[in-house]
C-alpha cells in the first residue's frame, strides 16, 4: 500500500512539473493528450471491460461539448455548471444508447453505435442556425489568461479524479461484473450478474466521462465543429491509443493516449504517414499482440524482476 | 408527377452502383460470418487500381476496370490469409472483438496510404461511353446507363455462380455448416479466401465503375462504407437477396426522401442521415432485416 | 501501482523528447498557415506553399538576417489553425500569413490576437475575419460582403428572374449565401422583373445532387442562373451532374462555379466539356493589367511547379512580402512594431498597390486591403485556361 501511494507521488510529481519544462505549444500537446487519455480510458472501460465495443465515445463527447457551448452561450450558466451538465446529457444519452443495444452485440453493436455516431454529427451539421455547424462554434475560453497553464492542471486533476473513479469501480465486484459479461454474456447471466444493470452502468459512466473530456475540450479550444470531434476516423484515433497501450488496462490507454498524441506531433513532418504508421501499428499490434504494446512490455520486465528476486532467494 | 418518376429512376441506378457493394459484403458476412469494416476503404482501392490503370497505362477503360477487381480480390485473398484466418484456427479469444478491430483498422490503414501515396486530389477516370441521353424529363449521362447495366450483369453472374456452379454450392455449405461442410470434404479456409476475395473485388469492381461519375479521392470509401452496413443490416446480414433489395430500397429512399423532405431546402444536408437512421431502427426492431438470418455469434 | 508508474514513464519519456526542443533566434521566422492534407482544399493549400517559398526564398535577408519560412498544415480544420498559430508563436515567429478557409482564420485570429503576433489574411473571404477589428489582423484577400454585392448587382444586370443556389455548409458558403439572400430576393432587374433566389444546403461530402438539381430543372420559369456555391470535388460534381441533367449550361441557364477550384487544370479533367461557357470568379486576370512583376511571378511559378498560378498564390506571395517589408520598416520583430508598420504600408505587389484601411465602417473594412479585386470570367473553349478566358464583368471595388 506505501509502495502505491509513492508511485502515484511520484506520478504526479512528474506531471506537476511539466509546465515548467515545456513551452506553449507543447503544453497544448499535453493538455491535449490528457484529453484524450480521459476518453480512450472511458472507452477501455467500456470496451476493454464490459465487452461493450461501441463507436459512439466521440459522439458523447461531442453532445457533452455542445451542450455545454450552448448552455454557457445562451445562459448566463457558469462554465463549471456547463461543463458538468454536458457531462450529464453525454451519460444520459449514454443511457438511452445502453438500452438501446440491450440485446446487441459484436458487429450489430458496432454498427449501430456508428449509426448513431452519424446521425449525431449530420444532424449537428445540418442544423447550423444553432450549432453553427461546420463553420465553428466559438465557445467561451474557461480561463481568461492567454497562458495554458492553468488549462493543463484543470485537465489533469480531472483526469485524475476520473481514473480514480473508473479504477476503484472496476477494482470493485463492479469490474468483475463488467468482465463476465465480456468474457462470456450467458455464463454471467446464469452465474446471477444482471447483465442488464451492468451494461448500462457502463454505458452511462463511460459516457459521463466522455462527455466531461468533450466539455473541457470545447471551452479549452474555443471553437467547435461537428466534424472534428466525431468523425469516425477520429473513434478510430481513440480506438488505437487504447488497443496500443492495452485494451484491458486503464493506465494502458492513458500511456496509449500519450504516446499517441505526442508521436503524432512529433512527426508532423511525415504529415499524413504518420497516420499510415497508426493504422499499420494498429492492424499488427491486433494481430500479434492482443493486450497491446505498452502494458506487455511492462509484464515481461515485472516477471524478469520476479524471477530475479526468486532466484536471488533461492 | 414526372419529376417523381425522374427521381425513382435516379434512384434506381443509384441502387444498383449500391447493391454491388453491398453484394460483396453480404457475401463475406455469409460465409465468414464477420462484418468488414474495411469495405468502403476496398471499393476507394479499386477505384484507384481502375484510374492507374486506364491513366497510366493506357489501358481500356473497360478493360481497366476488371484489372482492378482482379488487383483488388487478390488483395483480399492477403488480407484474409495474414489477418483473419487466426479467427478460423482457434488462434483468437473474443473473436467478434476482434474481427471488428482488425478491419477497422486495416480501414483506416488503407486510407491513409492511399492519401499518402495517390494525393488527396479528386480525380476521373475516363468515361465509358460519353454523351447523355433524354428520358422524358430526365436526361442521363451515357456513363450511369452503362455503369447501372454493367452492375445488373455483374449481379445477375454472381447470382449464377452462387445458385448453379460447384464453387457456388460450396461457398453456401460453408455459410450455412462449417463443420458439415469440412466433412464432405469442403476446405472451410480456402472457400473464406475465395468469399473474402470475391466480396471485397465486387467492392473494388463498383469503384471502378463509379469512378467517371462520382469521381475519386482517398475518403470516397467512409459513406458508401456506412451506406453498404446500413444496407446488409436492412436486408439481412448474409442474404444476397436482402442486400439487393436493400440497395434499391436504399437508392430510392436517398432520391425520394431528400426532394420530398418536409423542407425541401435541408433535404439534402440530411440525405446521408437517411441511411443511418433506417439503420438504428432496423437494428432495434428486427435486427435480422427483411431476409436475413438470425445472427450466430462466432464461438 | 508499480505499473501505472512505469506506464505513465514509458508516455513522459516521449513527451520530454518534444518539449525540450531549444530555438536558435538567429534567423528571423515568418510563419505560413494553409490547408495541405484532407479535410482541407489540399490543392490551393499546395499553391500558398510554393507561392510562400518563393516568396521567402527571394526574400532571403530581412534586417540582416536569414528568413525562415515555416508552414504549418492547417488541414481546413479550426482547432488545427490555432494550434498551427501556437506552434508558431512558439517557435518565434514574427508574423504570420496565409489561410484559406474562413472557419479556421477565424479560429486564427483568435490566437494571433491573443498571443499578439500578426497575421495577414490572405485568402479567407468571410467578413467576420476583420470585421472583428483585432488589430492583429490584416487582409488582402477581399471580403465577402465586399465582392458579392457586386455579383448581386452582375446578376440584376444580365436579366437573370430565377436564380437558383446549392451552397455548402461552410462559412465562405453560408456567407455568400447570406450576401445573395440579403441582396436578391424582391429586387428588380435591368428589365424590371422580381428576382427570385432560392438555395439549398448541403455538407461538402455530398456526391449525388441529381434529386435537388432535378427539382431545379423543373421550376416554371426554368431557372437562369445556377449557383454552385461550393470548393472541391463537390463544385465539380453540381457542374457534371447538371450538364448530364440537362439543367445547365444551355440557351436559357448558366452555370456559375463559384469556388476556387473551377480554375484549376483539374476542372477540366472532372467535367470535360461540360465546363465550356460556364462562369467563375478569379482575384488576378491578365486583363486587369498585366504588369512585369506578374508576368515574372507567373512564370517562376509555372517553371516550379509546371501549372498556372491562381490569385490564392499571388495573394500568398505578396503576403510574405508586404510582412518581410513591415519588419524592415519597423527595423524590430517585436509585434506591436510591425503592427505599427503594417497600418503604414504600402507596398507594390503583383496584385497591386497593397495598403490597409483605417476605416472602421462597414465593420469589415478596418486593417482590409481595399483594392482586393476580382472579376468574373467565362470559359469559351475546353482545357482553356482561366487567364486565357474572356473576361465577363469587371467588379472593381470601392470601399
Amino acid at each position: 500500500m506505501r509502495r502505491y501511494f509513492l508511485t502515484v507521488i511520484i506520478a504526479l510529481v512528474i506531471s506537476i512539473a511539466v509546465p515548467l519544462f515545456f513551452r506553449a505549444y507543447w503544453l497544448h500537446v499535453a493538455i491535449i493528450a490528457l484529453n484524450y487519455a480521459l476518453l480512450a480510458s472511458s472507452w477501455t472501460m467500456l470496451a476493454g471491460f464490459a465487452g461493450q465495443f461501441s463507436f459512439a465515445t466521440m459522439a458523447l463527447a461531442g453532445i457533452g461539448a455542445y451542450t455545454s457551448a450552448l448552455l454557457v452561450i445562451n445562459s448566463q450558466l457558469p462554465m463549471w455548471l456547463g461543463i458538468i451538465s454536458g457531462a450529464l446529457m453525454a451519460a444520459f444519452v449514454g443511457l438511452l444508447v445502453g438500452v438501446l443495444v440491450l440485446r446487441m452485440s459484436g458487429p450489430y453493436l458496432a454498427l449501430f453505435t456508428i449509426a448513431f455516431s452519424e446521425l449525431v454529427r449530420i444532424t449537428l451539421n445540418a442544423e447550423y442556425q444553432f450549432t453553427r455547424g461546420d463553420m465553428g462554434l466559438t465557445v467561451p475560453h474557461l480561463y481568461p489568461t492567454v497562458s495554458k497553464v492553468p488549462y493543463y492542471f484543470t485537465m489533469l486533476i480531472l483526469l485524475a479524479g476520473s481514473l480514480l473513479i473508473m479504477g476503484l469501480l472496476l477494482r470493485s465486484r463492479y469490474g468483475l461484473f463488467f468482465r463476465a459479461i465480456r468474457e462470456h454474456e450467458e455464463a454471467a447471466s446464469a452465474m446471477g450478474v444482471n447483465i442488464v444493470r451492468y451494461k448500462i452502468m457502463a454505458f452511462v459512466i463511460s459516457s459521463f466521462f466522455a462527455g466531461l473530456a468533450g466539455g473541457f475540450f470545447a471551452h479549452y479550444v474555443g471553437t467547435l465543429t461537428p466534424n472534428s470531434i466525431m468523425e469516425i476516423p477520429r473513434m478510430g484515433l481513440v480506438i488505437a491509443m487504447s488497443v496500443i497501450g492495452g485494451i484491458e488496462s486503464l493506465a494502458g490507454a492513458v500511456a496509449g493516449a500519450i504516446l499517441v498524441e505526442f508521436l503524432q506531433e512529433y512527426l508532423r513532418e511525415l504529415e499524413m504517414w504518420r497516420f499510415v504508421i497508426f493504422g499499420l501499428a494498429l492492424v499488427l499490434i491486433l494481430r500479434f499482440s492482443q493486450n497491446g504494446l505498452i502494458y506487455p512490455i511492462y509484464q515481461r520486465l515485472a516477471a524478469k524482476r520476479v524471477e530475479a528476486l526468486s532466484e536471488s532467494a533461492a | 408527377m414526372e419529376l417523381f418518376v425522374a427521381q425513382a429512376l435516379n434512384g434506381l441506378i443509384i441502387g444498383l452502383l449500391y447493391a454491388l457493394i453491398a453484394i460483396g459484403l453480404s457475401l463475406i458476412f455469409s460465409v465468414l460470418k464477420i462484418v468488414n469494416f474495411a469495405h468502403g476503404e476496398c471499393y476507394m482501392m479499386g477505384a484507384f487500381f481502375s484510374y492507374y490503370f486506364s491513366t497510366l497505362f493506357g489501358i481500356n477503360p473497360i478493360l481497366s476496370v476488371f484489372l482492378s477487381m482482379a488487383a483488388v480480390f487478390l488483395l483480399g485473398v492477403a488480407i484474409q490469409y495474414l489477418l483473419l484466418r487466426p479467427l478460423y484456427t482457434g488462434a483468437v479469444e473474443r473473436k467478434d472483438e476482434y474481427a471488428i478491430l482488425i478491419t477497422f483498422g486495416l480501414g483506416v490503414f488503407l486510407q491513409n496510404v492511399a492519401m499518402s501515396v495517390f494525393g488527396p486530389w479528386t480525380k476521373k477516370s475516363p468515361d465509358f461511353i460519353s454523351g447523355i441521353t433524354g428520358i422524358g424529363i430526365f436526361t442521363v449521362d451515357n456513363n450511369r446507363l452503362a455503369v447501372s447495366g454493367a452492375a445488373l450483369v455483374i449481379i445477375v453472374a454472381l447470382l449464377v455462380i452462387i445458385g448453379m456452379t460447384f464453387v457456388g454450392k460450396a461457398l453456401r455449405a460453408v455459410s450455412q455448416d462449417r463443420d458439415a461442410s469440412a466433412i464432405v470434404g469442403i476446405n472451410p479456409h480456402r472457400m473464406n479466401l475465395l468469399a473474402f476475395g470475391i466480396g471485397v473485388a465486387l467492392a473494388g469492381g463498383a469503384g471502378g465503375l463509379i469512378g467517371p461519375i462520382f469521381l475519386i479521392s482517398p475518403v470516397m470509401g467512409i459513406l458508401p462504407g456506412i451506406k453498404s452496413f446500413v444496407i446488409i443490416v436492412l436486408g439481412g446480414m448474409g442474404s444476397i437477396k436482402g442486400a439487393i433489395i436493400g440497395s434499391l430500397l436504399l437508392g430510392e429512399i436517398e432520391s425520394l426522401g431528400s426532394v420530398f423532405f418536409l423542407d425541401p431546402t435541408r433535404g439534402l444536408a440530411y440525405k446521408n442521415a437517411f441511411g443511418v437512421l433506417l439503420l438504428a431502427i432496423v437494428l432495434l426492431l428486427k435486427p435480422t432485416g427483411l431476409f436475413g438470418e438470425k445472427h450466430v455469434r462466432m464461438e | 501501482m508499480k505499473k501505472t508508474l512505469f506506464v505513465i514513464g514509458v508516455a513522459l519519456l516521449v513527451a520530454l523528447m518534444g518539449g525540450s526542443s531549444v530555438w536558435c533566434q538567429e534567423s528571423i521566422v515568418i510563419g505560413g498557415v494553409a490547408p495541405l492534407s484532407a479535410p482541407g482544399a489540399a490543392e490551393s493549400g499546395a499553391e500558398m506553399k510554393v507561392a510562400m517559398e518563393m516568396a521567402a526564398g527571394e526574400i532571403g535577408k530581412i534586417l540582416g538576417k536569414p528568413v525562415k519560412l515555416q508552414v504549418e498544415d492547417t488541414r481546413g480544420l479550426p482547432e488545427e489553425g490555432t494550434a498551427a498559430m501556437n506552434r508558431l508563436a512558439d517557435a518565434g515567429a514574427v508574423g504570420v500569413v496565409g489561410e484559406f478557409h474562413s472557419a479556421v482564420a477565424k479560429a486564427e485570429i483568435e490566437a494571433a490576437n491573443e498571443r499578439k503576433v500578426p497575421l495577414i489574411v490572405s485568402e479567407a473571404w468571410a467578413d467576420v475575419i476583420t470585421g472583428k477589428q483585432y488589430p492583429y489582423v490584416f487582409r488582402i484577400a477581399p471580403a465577402n460582403s465586399l465582392f458579392y454585392t457586386k455579383v448581386a448587382d452582375w446578376v440584376k444586370s444580365i436579366g437573370a428572374k430565377n436564380v437558383v443556389a446549392i451552397v455548402e455548409n461552410t462559412d465562405w458558403g453560408l456567407g455568400v449565401d447570406t450576401v445573395f439572400k440579403e441582396n436578391l430576393p424582391g429586387e428588380k432587374n435591368i428589365n424590371g422583373q422580381a428576382i427570385s433566389y432560392t438555395s439549398i444546403v448541403a455538407e461538402r461530402t455530398v456526391s449525388d445532387f441529381t434529386p435537388q438539381l432535378l427539382m431545379y430543372k423543373s421550376m416554371r420559369p426554368r431557372p437562369d442562373l445556377v449557383m454552385d456555391i461550393f470548393t472541391g470535388t463537390g463544385e465539380y460534381l453540381i457542374v457534371k451532374q447538371a450538364a448530364e441533367l440537362g439543367l445547365a449550361t444551355t440557351r436559357e441557364t448558366a452555370m456559375f462555379p463559384v469556388g476556387t477550384s473551377a480554375l484549376y487544370p483539374e476542372y477540366w479533367e472532372t467535367v470535360g466539356e461540360y465546363g465550356v461557357f460556364s462562369i467563375t470568379k478569379t482575384g488576378y486576370h491578365p486583363l486587369l493589367g498585366v504588369t512585369p512583376a506578374i508576368m515574372e511571378f507567373n512564370k517562376k511559378f509555372e517553371d516550379k511547379t509546371g501549372k498556372t498560378p491562381t490569385f490564392a498564390a499571388m495573394e500568398a506571395y505578396d503576403s510574405i512580402y508586404v510582412m518581410a517589408k513591415a519588419i524592415e520598416n519597423a527595423q524590430a520583430t517585436d509585434g506591436d512594431a510591425v503592427l505599427a508598420a503594417l497600418e503604414k504600408i504600402r507596398y507594390d505587389g503583383v496584385l497591386g498597390t497593397i495598403w490597409f484601411s483605417q476605416e472602421r465602417k462597414p465593420d469589415y473594412m478596418f486593417h482590409q486591403w481595399p483594392g482586393a479585386k476580382a472579376v468574373l470570367i467565362q470559359y469559351t473553349a475546353k482545357d482553356q485556361k482561366y487567364t486565357d478566358a474572356e473576361l465577363l464583368w469587371p467588379a472593381i471595388l470601392k470601399p
